[in-house]
């Protein structure tokens, strides 16, 4: 009876969610205003509407986000730059930025609570974080030195591809690996940890590193350049392709987030291009929202969500990629 | 005259009382509060059980002091947590929720593999410091004030450099009480 009445709940709290963001987003495309469509262009924003409305849309807006994110099973960052840069009339460079910031404040509320737990395993990390973090400043400076429609087109692919990613990728709880390589012998990639649930000690090790460290190469100039966030992508890779157990990967990659999304947020910080105004009601929009997400998750797990958020992040790629191409 | 009984005569002695070792892991404090807290019912006790245990290093000299809040802030640490503890916490759970993974949210694991799991820091991490210790030639009043002053609940009762018990505010308020039945 408790639980029907729980996914009754989830049920309406997913209408609510779905029907909020959409509506805002029709109202945004609607009234079609030009506020800082330029970096340059700020001197004619708009003066219908007052200074604060945006970051109040913001808060709105990022806040439903929150909740979509943890009950779709998707990073924040992931979600925002898209469907702020889709729907919105910011710049695309200040949206980066922002949406650097907000993966990163995730990472960085869950890194020093994932260490303790030894789930995020700095072995693993640091080698990765070296390259992935050196490429996140490398795809920062090229996201910002290239014109905004080419960005724009290669983030609406790379969105696209996201879905794609999300819908087909598969997860191994505790991937078989027959023996570790060289390189994660020398580096001594191995460690273990307890299942909380079942008090087994399970001892782990990888392989496949140099792919693994390559493939984190692509990463990091993609988090750089897009400042998406890269959980999405280095799940599967740490996971699926080196066979850390999910745990591990999960809670490394936020760790590892922590550390490749300083790298690039400086240099959007040394452009400008982080603004206090976007930047704060999106990081308490999301914080606020993902702790609501999570209230609703322990009642029950909607997998509709899912399909909705991926749906969602589809057609924000798609716009990107129309707003790229001059549509 | 209950107020100028001296501490002496309502301590517990240190053998009846609950005393671990700062090496050992809380479980076996936590067991050892378990057995001493039924014993005080059961026995020859007729008040409560004892609420804390003391912590002594291997020359047996008092370095701490464990209580069941402190003991059960380690092993459930979500009850207990500050501001900070509780941003980790969601932080952790907001990971794994976002990875899809939200069966490996931390919260929902079973309490009792976590207490298993906690019981096994070591009793040093957690102990409190020992706030104030008292003679036993000391009055119920003198008592009375350092509990007071420290906020403290039991009392370490000290001769020299030898612990020879406790004395708890229980045991003096029904010394205070003691007074109205008379």
């Amino acid at each position: 009876m408790e639980l029907k009445t729980g996914n009754r709940l989830v049920a309406d709290t997913i209408v609510i969610v779905a029907v909020a963001l959409l509506s805002l987003i029709a109202i945004l495309v609607l009234a079609d205003v030009t506020f800082a469509a330029e970096p340059g262009a700020q001197a004619e924003a708009s003066t219908a509407n007052p200074w604060w409305i945006w970051p109040l849309i913001l808060l709105v807006v990022t806040f439903v986000m929150g909740i979509a994110a943890v009950l779709g099973g998707v990073g924040g960052g992931v979600l925002f730059v898209p469907i702020i840069s889709g729907f919105f009339p910011f710049h695309l460079d200040f949206v980066r930025g922002t949406g650097l910031l907000v993966a990163l404040s995730g990472a960085l509320a869950a890194g020093p609570g994932l260490l303790k737990m030894n789930l995020a395993s700095l072995r693993l990390a640091i080698p990765v974080a070296l390259i992935a973090s050196t490429f996140a400043i490398v795809g920062a400076m090229i996201g910002l030195a290239l014109p905004t429609n080419v960005v724009q087109i290669a983030l609406g692919v790379t969105i696209v591809g996201i879905c794609i990613l999300m819908l087909t990728a598969k997860k191994s709880e505790m991937p078989d690996v027959p023996e570790a390589d060289r390189i994660a012998s020398v580096l001594r990639i191995y460690g273990v940890y307890q299942e909380g649930s079942t008090g087994q000690v399970i001892d782990w090790k990888v392989h496949r590193t140099p792919q693994g460290l390559l493939l984190f190469i692509v990463i990091g100039i993609m988090a750089g350049m897009f400042g998406l966030g890269a959980g999405w992508a280095n799940v599967p890779v740490l996971n699926l392709l080196m066979g850390a157990p999910l745990k591990i990967s999960v809670a490394t990659s936020k760790f590892l987030l922590s550390i490749t999304d300083t790298s690039a947020a400086w240099i959007y910080l040394n452009k400008g291009c982080v603004i206090p105004l976007m930047v704060v009601p999106s990081i308490v929009g999301i914080m606020m929202g993902s702790f609501v997400g999570v209230r609703l998750l322990r009642v029950a797990k909607p997998g509709v969500v899912r399909w909705i958020v991926i749906g969602m992040l589809g057609f924000a790629g798609l716009r990107a990629l129309g707003k790229g191409l001059g549509f | 005259m209950p107020l100028v009984t001296k501490v002496r005569d309502l301590m517990i002695p240190l053998s009846d009382y609950a005393v671990v070792n700062v090496n050992d892991p809380l479980k076996d404090a936590a067991l050892c509060l378990r057995r001493v807290y039924c014993e005080a019912q059961t026995g020859s006790c007729t008040e409560a059980g004892h609420r804390s245990a003391l912590v002594l290093d291997d020359d047996d000299k008092l370095v701490g002091i464990l209580d069941f809040k402190s003991i059960l802030s380690v092993f459930i640490p979500e009850i207990a947590g500050g501001l900070t503890e509780k941003l980790k916490a969601l932080g952790v759970t907001i990971t794994f929720a976002e990875a899809d993974a939200v069966d490996l949210d931390e919260a929902n694991l079973s309490l009792r593999a976590r207490v298993i799991k906690n019981a096994e820091v070591p009793v040093k991490q957690v102990m409190l410091k020992v706030r104030g210790t008292i003679h036993p030639d000391a009055d119920v009043l003198q008592a009375l004030k350092m509990i007071y002053q420290n906020k403290i609940t039991v009392l370490p009762v000290v001769d020299g450099d030898t612990l020879i018990g406790i004395v708890r505010d229980s045991d003096l308020f029904l010394n205070v009480a003691s007074i109205l039945a008379d």
